[in-house]
């Protein structure tokens, strides 16, 4: 359990190989053939998958701390700038890396005349993502946050060609870059008060002394400018428009990897600085993160249920994920944690798959909306296969990972005298993944109507489902050779159709482990202790380090009879839910469920003076509420 | 008192994003609430008297030089917001090119 401090060039590494990768890329890009470039990125970002799961297999049990240049902390101050490596943040980071190889071979085909700058931005993302979950300084934290965002604004605005993308990368760079301020003051703040930019520091430095209104607001800050990227109500409005818009690779990245930096961000500042305030603040601070959690979970289901273009239903879905994930970590116990963790790992792989397998429709019918699709699905049955199957796994389906996840938060929510909390996470899973469920049977079994909603509230006739209907391609001219024939197109390509299952095998391959409920709450016991985090940066022995596989996981947790009963269960009832979306005698349901849900609809209205107005409101709602948890 | 300058500026062109009608401007409003965030930070660190954090090749000044640690993380703010300045108003020429309107009131391509 010894914290090693570490001189190995292992942990730069992670960071450095897909940085070197893109500025190469970048380089040299117009001397490279066009498979040379693809392979090359593909390589580097292999390797970076390589290098961080080899980070999260040594970081377990004991954290690893490295200090950038040697300059190591003297007397308890520290000087230098260090990484702060333990399994939870490498897995997330591993995570990142092998989402983005998924996307890189999935370019191979999606794209008609990929440049090599789309790959170096993929490389950078990735190169920011893992530097995000394995630093240990404020500042490091503040620009890897800022590069994420950077890139994913150009990666999103890619198809500059088409109206759609323009707009969702306006909206998307106008309120994370807001987002961005707030943490950057929220740092600024914090530092005013403690005089550093270490977490572990400042963390000790705020410990026991009584929060001054410097540290709320600083709180506030910096928990707003997270939750505008982790997109939890009522910070979320960008997030339906700049998923909806993006390419399907870059849509891959953002669901399965960048919201979740939010959240983890959230966590890790939580569990490193405010977690050692007096007064005892964990209640109240879980009172409003479960506020949070659930409303975001509630409207990102409701939201998908509403869509029928595929992409904007996919965004809601995220969202609902999300809000599911934070009422996990947001229970601020371990096993709670360890659930969420668990549940990023497989619903990341699944939504993946789900985008992926949009994607491929997208390129072979040139449209992404339910309703003109359907019965269009015959010719491409497996990537039928692969989308209801992504659904299923959403809707927690056994023995998949997402499953194991499940059974672990439920266990957390029992453990904290909230057993309701696992209704409301049921409700959220089997609605949103009805959404997708749904739209399968209209498109691959040709059921249902093809106009789902009354003209009045549909989206029929919305000229983003217009702007959708053009291919994602940055050359259009090949394209449109193609779409003269719709349908009698060539097959699929098997980049396009391999990489979605190969994401869906992963995850099942992980189901399948034994014993990784319990290391993944040892995992997030660890990532949760600040004293055995601030002595292990420090390098103090501040009081007993408690060994890492305390946190018992309940039997019930496992693959027992009753979670797998309560997971079918789940499962059948999204597909339920499906089914009775597109029967006929539901109809009046249905225009009911419509007209109640108009209000809400209504409000996501794509201007982004309204956004940024929900930003504001959200952010003092933030600091009331911060000032009540912490005080 | 210089911080509750740097919050009036700043709320000042929020309100300015969010009621612009035209994405020049907006963006122009928005570089301008990221830049006080800047002289926030530069205020953080300031010492009264003090010199600038320059410490090689100069003469021994007396007396305490100001924070470069804020300066540093203000200097990276900068880079971050011309960049997204530039980012913005490539944007906003391309919505210009398509759409042939700024307001971004007219452009309802990904409303719900």
């Amino acid at each position: 359990m010894d914290p090693i401090v570490s001189t190995s060039a292992l942990i730069p590494a992670t960071v450095a190989v897909p940085l070197g990768g893109a500025a190469l890329m970048a380089a040299f890009s117009r001397l490279l053939p066009r498979w040379a470039r693809d392979l090359i990125a593909i390589a580097v970002a292999l390797a970076t998958a390589t290098l961080t799961l080899v980070l999260t297999a040594s970081s377990a049990g004991h954290p690893m701390i490295y200090w950038f240049a040697g300059w190591r902390p003297a007397g308890g101050k520290v000087i230098g700038v260090d990484y702060a490596v333990g399994p939870l943040g490498a897995g997330m980071a591993s995570l990142a890396a092998v989402l983005a190889s998924a996307a890189l071979v999935y370019c191979w085909r999606y794209f008609d005349s990929a440049r090599g700058r789309h790959h170096a931005l993929v490389l950078i993302f990735l190169a920011a993502s893992v530097d995000f979950c394995l630093t240990g300084d404020l500042f490091n934290l503040f620009v890897a946050f800022e590069l994420v965002a950077v890139t994913a604004f150009a990666l999103t605005g890619y198809n500059a060609g088409h109206p759609a993308p323009l707009q969702g990368a306006i909206n998307f760079a106008v309120t994370n870059s807001l987002g961005g301020m707030c943490v950057l003051l929220g740092i600024g703040f914090l530092y005013a008060r403690t005089g550093t930019l270490n977490l572990a520091q400042i963390g000790q430095t705020l410990a026991g002394r009584p929060a001054s209104g410097l540290t709320v607001v600083a709180f506030a800050l910096l928990a707003g400018g997270f939750l505008v990227k982790a997109a939890v109500v009522p910070f979320h409005f960008w997030l339906p428009d700049a998923y909806g818009s993006a390419p399907i690779p870059v849509c891959v990245l953002f669901a399965g990897v960048m919201s979740e930096l939010g959240l983890f961000a959230v966590i890790r500042v939580w569990a490193t600085i405010f977690s050692g305030l007096p007064g005892h603040p964990e209640p109240r601070m879980r009172a409003v993160l479960l506020g949070l959690g659930i409303l975001t979970a509630l409207v990102g289901a409701v939201m998908a249920l509403a869509q029928t273009q595929l992409k904007r239903m996919l965004a809601f879905l995220t969202m609902s994920h999300l809000g599911i994930y934070l009422i996990g970590a947001g229970l601020l116990t371990p096993l709670g944690l360890a659930g969420a963790s668990l549940l990023v790992i497989g619903d990341g792989l699944a939504k993946s798959a789900l985008f992926l397998g949009v994607g491929a429709v997208q390129h072979q019918r040139a449209t992404v909306s339910e309703t003109k699709l359907r019965g269009a699905g015959r010719g491409l049955a497996v990537t039928g296969v692969t989308i209801a199957l992504g659904a299923l796994v959403l809707a927690d389906l056994p023995p998949f990972v997402s499953s194991a996840g499940h059974g672990l938060l439920v266990a957390a929510a029992d453990q904290a005298g909230l057993p309701w909390l696992e209704f409301v996470v049921a409700l959220c899973v089997v609605l949103s993944s009805g959404a997708v469920l749904r739209a399968a049977g209209r498109i691959w079994l040709g059921w249902g109507d093809s106009q789902v909603t009354p003209p009045e509230t549909g989206t029929a006739d919305d000229p983003g489902e217009e702007a959708e209907d053009r291919p994602d391609t940055a050359d259009t001219g090949g394209e449109r050779a193609g779409r003269e024939q719709p349908g009698r197109r060539q097959r699929v390509p098997l980049t396009m159709v391999l990489p979605p299952l190969a994401l869906l095998a992963i995850g099942l391959g992980l189901g399948l482990t034994s014993g990784l409920e319990e290391h993944t709450a040892a995992a997030a016991a660890a990532f949760s202790d600040r004293a055995a985090y601030v002595a292990a940066v420090l390098g103090t022995r501040g009081g007993p380090v408690p060994a890492a596989g305390q946190v018992t996981v309940p039997a019930s947790a496992g693959l027992s009879a009753g979670g797998v009963l309560t997971d079918l269960g789940q499962v059948l009832a999204a597909l339920g839910v499906a089914g009775l979306a597109l029967s006929g005698w539901a109809a009046g349901l249905r225009r009911l469920l419509a007209a109640g849900t108009g209000w809400l609809r209504h409000l996501h209205s794509g201007l982004v003076g309204d956004q940024v107005t929900w930003l504001v409101a959200g952010l003092a709602l933030l600091a009331a509420l911060g000032g009540w948890a912490l005080h | 008192m210089s911080v509750l300058a740097y919050g009036v500026v700043a709320w000042l062109f929020l309100y300015g994003v969010v009621t612009s009608r035209n994405l020049i401007h907006l963006v122009v409003c928005l570089s301008v609430a990221q830049s006080a965030t800047d002289v926030l930070l530069l205020e953080i660190g300031y010492r009264s008297g003090g010199h600038a954090p320059v410490f090689v090749s100069l003469p021994v000044h007396p007396g305490p030089a100001v924070d470069a640690l804020m300066q540093a993380l203000a200097l990276t703010d900068v880079v971050v917001g011309a960049t997204v300045t530039a980012l913005l108003l490539a944007l906003a020429v391309q919505v210009h090119k398509r759409a042939g309107t700024l307001d971004p009131n007219e452009l309802r391509a990904t409303r719900d």
